[in-house]
C-alpha cells in the first residue's frame, strides 16, 4: 500500500525560497501547497486539509505572527512551524506563545527542516489519534520514566526525588515534549505571572534537574537548550 | 605724577591755611573766647581731614594752633603763651585735631577701597554673565580674550588654551608666546603692580588647562584670579561640549554602520536560504552522482560558509549596538573545543590539531553558540596564518577565577605595535593583507564575544615560536 504523503502548506513571500521549498519538499515526499501571505494561507487552509504549515514570520499583510494566531485558533490540530531569519528574537518566542509548534532559522539545511516537519506532524497525529481518556500521565523516554499523576520520576528503575518546583518545571517541559518552551512560559507556569523575567530561577532549577536526570549534565540528552528561546524536552523517539 | 600730587597737596594746605587764618580773624572780630574759637577751628580741621586727608589736616591744625595763640591766648597778638592752662588747651586741640584727621582719613580710605572693590565685582559679574552667553564654536580663546579686555577695561589680554594649544591676544600686550605659556608650565601666578601686569594659571581643580596674562591693568590680585577662574570654567565648558559632540557623532556613526551591516546581512539571508534549500535538497534527494554530486556539495558548503560570514556581520552589528543577548549556561570547555574542531574539520587544510587539556574538567559560564563561534574563529585564523602543514596547539589552563584557552600556530609573527590593532574590526596586519584572504572581522568578533562574557582576549607573538591567541572566561557566574 502506498503511504499517504504529508500535506504541507508553505507560506512565504520570497518567490525564490517558496519555489525551492516547493521543489525540494515535493521531491522528498511531501505534498506541497504554496501561499505568498497570511491571507492567502487562511484561504487555502479552508480548501485543503493540510498536515502542517511552514510559515514565514516576516511577511507583508497580516504578517506571520498574526497568521499563526489565526491558524492556531481556527485549526488547532494543524501544527505550525515558523521560519525566521533572526534566531533568539522576541518574535520567535511570541510565535511559540501564539501556538506555533516549532521554528527553523533561515538559511537551513533541508534535512533539518524535513526532520522538524515530520516530528511535529507525528506529534500532532499521535495526539489526535490517542485515547480520548485525557492527557498522557505516564511518559517514558530513554532511561527515564515519569508518572505525572503520582509525581514519580524514575531513572533506570530507581526513583529520583524532585523538589516541587523541579517537578513542576519538568512537567511543563514534558507536556510540551519535542517543542521549544520559552523561558517566560516556563516561569509563568511554574512560578506565576509576575516572575516571567526571573531567568536566574529557571537556570538554577534546570541545572538541578540536569544533575538529577542526565548522565552528564554538561552534555544533556533530555533537557535541551534552545539558545535565547528556552528549553526543549527530548521526544520519545528523537 | 608724584610732583602733581605734591602740588595738589600744597595747594590744599595753602587753601586750608587761608581758611584757618580767616576763621581765626572772624572769630576774633566776633569776640569769641578761647574755647569757642578752638571749637570753630576744630570743626575746620575735621572738615579738611574728611575732605582731603591727614597731611592737609595736620598742616592746617598746626597753623590753627598758631592763630589761636595769636588772637586768643594772652598776651594777645604775640606768639607767646603765659598761662600753662593755655598751653594745655592748645596741646589738646592739636592732639584732637590730629586724631580726628587720622580717623577720618582711615574712613575715607576704606570707603574708597570699598567703592573700588564694588566696581571690580561689578565688572567680574558682568564678565561671568557674558561668558555664560558665549556661543559654542571655533576659537573660544580669542572670543574669551576680547571679552575679558572689554569687560575689565584692561590694556591687553593674552590667553593660552592647553587643550588645543591655541594662543589668543587682544589689545596692547607685548608678551612673547613663551612668556604667556610659562605661567602654565611653571604653574605659578605672578603680579607686577608697578607696570600693571599679571600672569595666572588657568586651573580646574588641580589641573592646569592654560594661562592668562593681563597687561596694563589696575585690578587687584584677587580680581585677576577671579577672572582667571571664570576663563578656566569657560574653556572647560567649551572643551566638554566639543568632546561630547565628538562622542555623540562617533556613536551615531557607529549606530549607522551597525544598521547598515544588519540590513545587509538580512538582505543576504533570503537568497542564501534559496541556495541552501536547493543545494541541500538536491543532496537529500540522493539522485546525483559523480561530478554533479561533488559540485552540489561544493555549492552547499560554500553557501554555508557565506552564511557563517553573514552571521559574523550580524553578530558584530549586534555587539556594536549593544543588542546582543548572552544566554549563559554551564559549558564544558573540553567538549566545546572538540565540537569547534569538528566544525572546522573541513577547513583544516592539513594542519594537525593538538589539544592539551588541564587535568581537571574546566567548566565556564558561557553562551555555547557564541563561545563556539569564537573558538572556530581562532582556529580558522591559525589555519590561515600558520605555516603550511604545521600543527595547531589548543591549550586549556585553569586559574582561580578564570579559564585560559590558548590557540597557537607556528610560522606567523605579529609585531608588538599591531597586537592590539588585530582585534579592531576591518584591521588587517601589514603582513597579512594581500597574502591571505580575510575580512578583518573574525578577531574583532572573538574580542567582543570574550568581553561580553566578562573575559579578556590578547595575543602573544614572537618570530621563533609563532603566535598564540589567548582568551579567558570566568569560571563562575558574575551576574547573567
Amino acid at each position: 500500500m502506498m503511504e499517504q504523503k504529508s500535506k504541507v502548506l508553505v507560506v512565504e513571500d520570497d518567490t525564490g525560497i517558496r519555489q525551492s521549498l516547493f521543489e525540494t519538499l515535493g521531491a522528498l515526499g511531501f505534498a506541497v501547497g504554496e501561499a505568498s501571505n497570511g491571507e492567502e494561507a487562511l484561504l487555502r487552509l479552508r480548501m485543503v486539509d493540510y498536515n502542517a504549515v511552514l510559515l514565514d514570520i516576516a511577511m507583508p499583510g497580516m504578517g506571520g505572527k498574526e497568521a499563526c494566531r489565526r491558524i492556531h485558533r481556527s485549526y488547532p490540530q494543524i501544527p505550525v512551524v515558523m521560519l525566521t531569519v533572526r534566531d533568539g528574537e522576541d518574535d520567535v518566542v511570541e510565535s511559540l506563545e501564539l501556538g506555533a509548534s516549532d521554528y527553523v532559522t533561515k538559511p537551513f539545511q533541508i534535512r533539518e527542516l524535513t526532520a522538524r516537519l515530520r516530528a511535529v506532524i507525528r506529534r500532532h497525529q499521535a495526539l489526535s489519534a490517542g485515547p480520548s481518556a485525557g492527557p498522557v500521565t505516564v511518559f517514558a523516554v530513554g532511561d527515564l520514566s515519569l508518572d505525572i499523576a503520582h509525581r514519580r520520576v524514575e531513572k533506570r528503575g530507581k526513583e529520583i526525588i524532585l523538589a516541587p518546583k523541579e517537578f513542576e518545571t519538568l512537567r511543563c517541559l514534558i507536556e510540551n515534549a519535542g517543542r521549544p518552551v520559552p523561558h517566560q512560559h516556563l516561569l509563568k507556569s511554574v512560578w506565576g505571572p509576575h516572575y516571567s523575567g526571573e531567568r536566574e530561577y529557571l537556570r538554577t532549577i534546570i541545572n538541578q534537574l540536569r544533575k538529577k536526570l542526565e548522565d552528564d549534565r554538561t552534555r544533556p540528552v533530555y533537557i535541551l537548550t534552545e539558545s535565547h528561546i528556552g528549553y526543549r524536552f527530548r521526544e520519545n523517539d528523537e | 605724577m608724584i610732583s602733581k600730587s605734591i602740588r595738589k597737596t600744597s595747594l590744599r594746605i595753602a587753601a586750608g591755611s587761608g581758611a584757618a587764618v580767616l576763621v581765626a580773624f572772624l572769630s576774633y572780630r566776633a569776640d569769641f573766647n578761647l574755647s569757642s574759637a578752638t571749637s570753630v577751628q576744630l570743626c575746620l580741621v575735621a572738615a579738611i581731614a574728611l575732605r582731603w586727608g591727614l597731611i592737609e589736616a595736620s598742616a592746617v591744625s598746626l597753623l590753627s594752633v598758631v592763630c589761636i595763640d595769636f588772637f586768643f591766648a594772652k598776651p594777645l597778638f604775640v606768639f607767646f603763651v603765659n598761662d600753662a592752662h593755655d598751653w594745655i588747651a592748645l596741646g589738646t586741640f592739636e592732639t584732637v585735631a590730629i586724631l580726628i584727621s587720622t580717623l577720618s582719613n582711615q574712613v575715607g580710605h576704606h570707603a574708597r577701597e570699598a567703592e573700588k572693590r564694588q566696581a571690580q565685582l561689578q565688572k567680574l559679574y558682568e564678565l561671568s554673565e557674558r561668558l555664560l552667553l558665549l556661543d559654542h564654536g571655533e576659537a573660544v580663546e580669542q572670543r574669551l580674550a576680547n571679552l575679558i579686555q572689554s569687560t575689565l577695561n584692561v590694556g591687553g589680554v593674552a590667553l593660552w588654551n592647553a587643550y588645543d594649544f591655541n594662543l589668543a591676544r587682544c589689545g596692547d600686550c607685548n608678551l612673547s608666546d613663551q612668556e604667556v605659556r610659562a605661567a602654565c608650565f611653571a604653574n605659578t601666578n605672578e603680579d607686577d603692580p608697578a607696570v600693571g601686569l599679571s600672569h595666572r594659571v588657568l586651573r580646574l581643580g588641580t589641573r592646569a588647562i592654560g594661562s592668562l596674562s593681563l597687561c596694563g591693568h589696575t585690578l587687584d590680585p584677587s580680581s585677576v584670579s577671579a577672572a582667571a577662574s571664570l576663563a578656566a570654567i569657560a574653556i572647560e565648558r567649551e572643551h566638554s561640549f566639543s568632546t561630547k559632540a565628538t562622542a555623540e557623532a562617533a556613536k551615531q556613526s557607529e549606530q549607522l554602520r551597525s544598521a547598515i551591516l544588519d540590513g545587509l546581512a538580512h538582505a543576504f539571508k533570503s537568497p542564501l536560504t534559496t541556495i541552501m534549500a536547493s543545494s541541500s535538497g538536491l543532496l537529500a534527494m540522493n539522485t546525483l552522482a559523480g561530478t554533479e554530486k561533488k559540485l552540489i556539495d561544493l555549492i552547499d558548503r560554500q553557501a554555508t560558509h557565506l552564511n557563517d560570514l553573514t552571521n559574523h556581520l550580524l553578530l558584530t552589528a549586534k555587539l556594536d549596538s549593544g543588542g546582543l543577548k548572552v544566554s549563559r549556561e554551564e559549558v564544558d570547555v573540553a567538549q566545546l573545543i572538540q565540537s569547534s574542531v569538528d566544525a572546522c574539520s573541513y577547513e583544516l587544510d592539513g594542519h594537525a590539531i593538538d589539544v592539551r587539556l588541564a587535568g581537571l574538567q574546566s567548566m565556564v559560564w558561557a553562551d555555547r553558540k557564541l563561545f563556539q563561534l569564537a573558538l572556530v574563529q581562532l582556529l580558522d585564523n591559525a589555519v590561515k596564518y600558520g605555516s603550511p602543514g604545521s600543527p595547531i596547539a589548543i591549550g586549556v589552563q585553569q586559574g582561580r577565577e578564570e579559564v585560559l584557552i590558548t590557540v597557537k600556530n607556528e610560522g606567523s609573527f605579529i609585531p608588538a605595535g599591531e597586537r592590539e590593532k588585530v582585534f579592531q574590526r576591518f584591521y588587517r596586519s601589514s603582513g597579512s593583507s594581500g597574502a591571505t584572504s580575510g575580512t578583518g572581522i573574525g578577531l574583532s568578533v572573538v574580542k567582543r564575544i570574550t568581553e561580553a562574557h566578562e573575559g579578556r582576549a590578547w595575543v602573544n607573538s614572537d618570530p621563533v615560536n609563532g603566535t598564540t591567541f589567548v582568551i579567558t572566561l570566568p569560571r563562575v557566574a558574575r551576574g547573567a
